[in-house]
């Protein structure tokens, strides 16, 4: 199928990317930095490289997710190398939703090999590996692949700079959805307050995705959570590609 | 096999807001197996026509079609290659991984693929480049890489923009040779150009593009005309005479009759004795190309001066 | 042709907005009740100091300031529902006035909670001092702090801040009196009452509000324990033993009737000490206890590996002072649970009996 090819290259042209190289260099040193500054965290070693590792591997997975993601789809389209290609009897839509396939399976493979050094060294040196890291880790890639999908959408209505700039704001924002939703029941009752209740409900909550905290103190993370919690992604990422889309059909390509 | 029907486009100018008609009601079409050019100045819009024609770009009005299917549906594209005037790929891929791809993308299994890309590079003499790096590539490796992704999946119709500008002439005869072998072979060739002799010597029909729309179209050795002398009658009893003449003028005493096809010769005669008059001189002229170029697109008023 | 560009973009748009509207209402609530939600101990693992992040934070410390307001709200609310401990209130009331150092209400609040709910007072004049350095013109935050050392009968400090506070609010007539009452070191429930009532005419943050409440209904509780503890002494001397229940005084002629507990429940008596409680307040004060030393079992059990025989060990590891035991309630370690339960020794009497929480609402 067309959208598998397209994903595939896609995959190709960013793992040939130093960034993506540099990436997992740089996470590898974070996790192990981390082994090594544990004897000074007085007792709470186990939960200090925790907690650094996997806030490392969500972290680099989101400079990846904003930065890979937008320039992406601009980059083609600036350096007209979009025009051979989509004068093949293939659709924009098609194009497009490969091309985030292709960004999502480059994430998936940075967050399996960072989770998977992770994953070792917490069962080798920590001896303390749980089902729950696993499912931390799974749920540090869905909220990635959402946020690719942000990346996607920006880079084809805006440039590089800004839609960076927009990913990762709605991804701060996305993490603060609750506390705006708090923020606007505290408005003065009116017009206004249902307004600002009803913006707020359009927000996508990414805070739903962090469960890092719970695989950290061994709180069971169970399957009807992920399973929901991947609806929830889906749903978004569905929206999200779905405006995308339309918006990169109207675009004349010269 | 092509066709274009009223096609409309609108550029806007951000800048200043203003809006530029680029194509009004533009139509022609090519028929399967011929070779088509449209001619035109720079930024007349063949380059627009293209696109629109290849759906990277939307029309404002009217249709694009290529056999049958319109251009905004990705079907249409299933037979063809395009060659772009400046051709950019992606440069982290090797020659032959751009061709296979393209081949795939054109829906070619992955052995078909992989066979049309031995062929396509050995043809266009890219074999010993093809496991480089695009980014490494001379501008003029680049074009020959363009032809060849261009007829990987072995195209019914094929669009070239500028094909043979910017080349040497070593590059120019190899490319009109592959052009004349695909030709032959039947397929549809649709080019845009400013070189006459180039044209002259592929097309078998040229439109020029002015003024949004198809002005004139010419047969691809230019067009072949009757001119009639005539004496006895004025401008006004031929003109009422309804004949199909091309142009009717005073060439001092005489009449110049100018009529596009030689059929039309015994009803001229018939019809200026009639009114009293007779043939002098008949003369078989055929109008080059350039001829029409330069009557047609440099006379324009408000077109530039032939540099 | 344009037009109905735009109009297939709004209409794509609008699809996309009601399919989040859907997600949010309908997918996102199912998610989110199978998680726990990020604790505020953990967010403060990385809040160190609040000095240091402010400069972090560069130039949105309010706005942070602000969301660390939630939180600090969200921790009390769910832990007034739940086990009533709040020994992290401190630090985040902490980190919350460095980050917003004129964030009055914060101290304000931060106080209330450090010092009524977490125990802590010393902490919570450290906070209010703060306040008061950082909003000298403030007459609201000396005031407090008078409050507080009065509640906890430090009547020097007292009576200091009261007069700061007047000498700032000349208008206000009944800062004076306090400080009046402070210096002439007059304590009892009458003063405290009218102190309660002034904060509750006088403020307009809800909690202090609710706090104003529930202080007034345990003030009449005081009145009504000493009343009844008094006729319960005098029914003792009459018969020899303590009386059963409230009715049984009114029943002897000692008592016109029975008062309403203010909490809605009612007040019990001690059959052996003639102790009287309200039993809202004691249920309270058990569970919290509870509470405390689940934690100190547990902390043993991470100490030792492995779970003490009985609460007197936890004693003896010095890591309890001493087992409380509130109107002769005891403590014990249930081996089948694990857990820290709590039976009376009075007869007939259930302490789950209260089934309102303490919030003085009906819980479900």
């Amino acid at each position: 199928m067309r959208i598998v090819q397209v994903a595939l290259h896609t995959l190709k042209e960013t793992t040939r990317d130093r960034v993506f190289a540099a990436s997992i260099l740089f996470a590898a040193l974070l996790i192990g930095g981390s082994v090594a500054v544990s004897p000074l965290a007085a007792g709470q070693q186990d939960k200090v490289v925790k907690d650094i590792g996997l806030a490392s591997i969500a972290a680099i997975g989101v400079f990846l997710a904003v930065f890979v993601g937008v320039s992406l789809v601009h980059r083609e389209m600036e350096r007209r190398t979009i025009v051979t290609l989509l004068a093949r009897p293939i659709g924009r839509t098609d194009y497009l939703i490969g091309k985030y396939l292709g960004i999502v399976l480059t994430l998936a493979l940075n967050t399996a090999a960072m989770g998977t050094l992770f994953l070792l060294l917490v069962h080798f040196h920590l001896r303390t590996l749980a089902a729950g890291h696993v499912a931390a880790i799974y749920m540090i890639g869905v909220e990635l692949a959402v946020i690719a999908s942000f990346s996607v959408l920006f880079s084809v209505v805006s440039s590089p700079a800004l839609g960076g700039l927009f990913t990762l704001a709605l991804f701060f924002v996305g993490h603060l959805a609750e506390d705006v939703r708090t923020f606007a029941s505290m408005l003065p009752a009116g017009a206004g307050r249902t307004l600002a209740e009803a913006l707020a409900f359009l927000l996508p909550n990414l805070e739903l995705f962090n469960v890092k905290g719970m695989a950290v103190y061994g709180k069971p993370i169970g399957a009807g959570l992920l399973l929901w919690a991947t609806a929830y992604a889906c749903g978004i990422i569905v929206s999200s590609l779905l405006v995308a889309s339309v918006v990169f059909r109207r675009r004349d390509l010269q | 096999m092509i066709r274009l029907d009223g096609v409309r486009k609108v550029f806007r100018s951000d800048f200043l807001r203003r809006k530029k008609e680029v194509l009004r009601g533009l139509s022609f079409h090519v028929e399967r197996g011929e070779t088509y050019a449209l001619l035109g100045e720079n930024g007349a819009g063949k380059t627009t026509t293209m696109k629109i024609l290849l759906g990277l770009v939307r029309a404002d009005g009217g249709s694009a079609m290529i056999g049958g299917i319109s251009s905004t549906n990705p079907e249409s594209r299933r037979g063809l290659g395009f060659l772009p005037e400046h051709p950019y790929f992606l440069p982290h891929l090797t020659g032959e991984e751009l061709v296979r791809y393209y081949g795939r993308l054109s829906g070619l299994s992955a052995r078909e693929a992989s066979a049309a890309t031995d062929r396509l590079l050995a043809r266009v003499r890219l074999e010993s480049a093809r496991a480089r790096r695009i980014r490494t590539y001379s501008k003029g490796m680049l074009q020959r890489l363009a032809f060849a992704q261009a007829l990987v999946a072995d195209p019914e119709v094929l669009v070239l923009d500028e094909p043979l500008s910017g080349l040497d002439p070593v590059g120019r005869k190899e490319m009109r040779e592959l052009l004349l072998d695909l030709k032959r072979r039947g397929t549809t060739i649709l080019f845009s150009s400013h070189i006459i002799e180039d044209v002259e010597k592929l097309a078998d029909r040229a439109g020029f593009l002015t003024d949004g729309a198809i002005g004139l179209e010419a047969d691809g050795e230019g067009n072949e005309r009757i001119e009639v002398f005539a004496e006895g009658v004025d401008a006004e009893a031929v003109a009422a005479a309804a004949i199909e003449a091309e142009r009717i003028a005073n060439e001092g005493e005489r009449l110049l009759i100018t009529l596009r096809s030689e059929r039309d010769l015994p009803r001229l005669r018939d019809r200026l004795r009639s009114r009293g008059g007779r043939i002098v001189r008949v003369e078989k002229r055929r109008e080059t190309l350039e001829d029409l170029f330069v009557e047609n697109i440099l006379s324009r008023p408000g077109a530039r001066d032939p540099v | 042709m344009r037009r109905a560009r735009r109009a297939e973009t709004a209409l794509s748009l609008l699809v996309s907005l009601t399919l989040l509207f859907g997600l949010n209402r309908f997918v996102a609530p199912a998610a989110e009740a199978r998680r726990a939600a990020t604790t505020l101990e953990q967010e403060l693992a990385f809040y160190p100091s609040g000095r240091m992040l402010k400069p972090l934070a560069s130039g949105f410390h309010n706005a942070l300031a602000d969301i660390l307001w939630l939180r600090a709200i969200q921790y009390y609310g769910e832990h007034r529902k739940t086990d009533l401990v709040f020994d992290k209130a401190a630090h985040v009331f902490r980190v919350l006035t460095d980050l917003d150092p004129h964030f009055v209400e914060a101290y304000r609040f931060g106080a209330l909670v450090v010092v009524e709910d977490a125990r802590d007072p010393k902490s919570g004049y450290a906070l209010l001092r703060k306040g008061i350095l950082e909003n000298p013109e403030r007459w609201e935050l000396p005031f407090d702090l008078a409050f507080h050392h009065f509640l906890q009968g430090e009547h020097g400090w007292a009576a200091s801040y009261f007069r700061r506070a007047a000498r700032l609010n000349p208008e206000n007539q009944r800062v004076a009196r306090f400080a009046a009452f402070a210096e002439k070191r007059r304590g009892g429930l009458d003063a405290s009452e009218e102190m309660w009532r002034e904060i509750l005419r006088t403020t307009e943050n809800e909690r202090f509000r609710e706090a104003a409440e529930a202080a007034l209904l345990g003030i009449q509780a005081a009145r009504d324990t000493t009343a009844l503890a008094e006729a319960a002494r005098k029914f003792r001397d009459r018969t020899g033993i303590f009386p059963r229940s409230p009715e049984a005084l009114v029943r002897a002629g000692l008592l016109a009737r029975v008062p309403p507990e203010p909490f809605g429940e009612r007040y019990v008596i001690h059959p052996v000490t003639g102790e009287v409680r309200s039993l809202f307040l004691l249920a309270r004060e058990v569970r919290r206890d509870l509470h405390v030393l689940q934690i100190v079992v547990e902390a043993f059990r991470e100490a030792r590996g492995r779970s003490p025989a009985n609460l007197e060990e936890l004693v003896v590891a010095r890591m309890l002072e001493a087992i409380p035991s509130p109107w002769g309630v005891e403590y014990f370690l249930d081996d089948a649970s694990g857990g820290v339960e709590a039976r009376s020794a009075a007869a007939g009497l259930d302490l789950r009996d209260s089934r309102r929480g303490t919030d003085g609402r009906e819980r479900a």
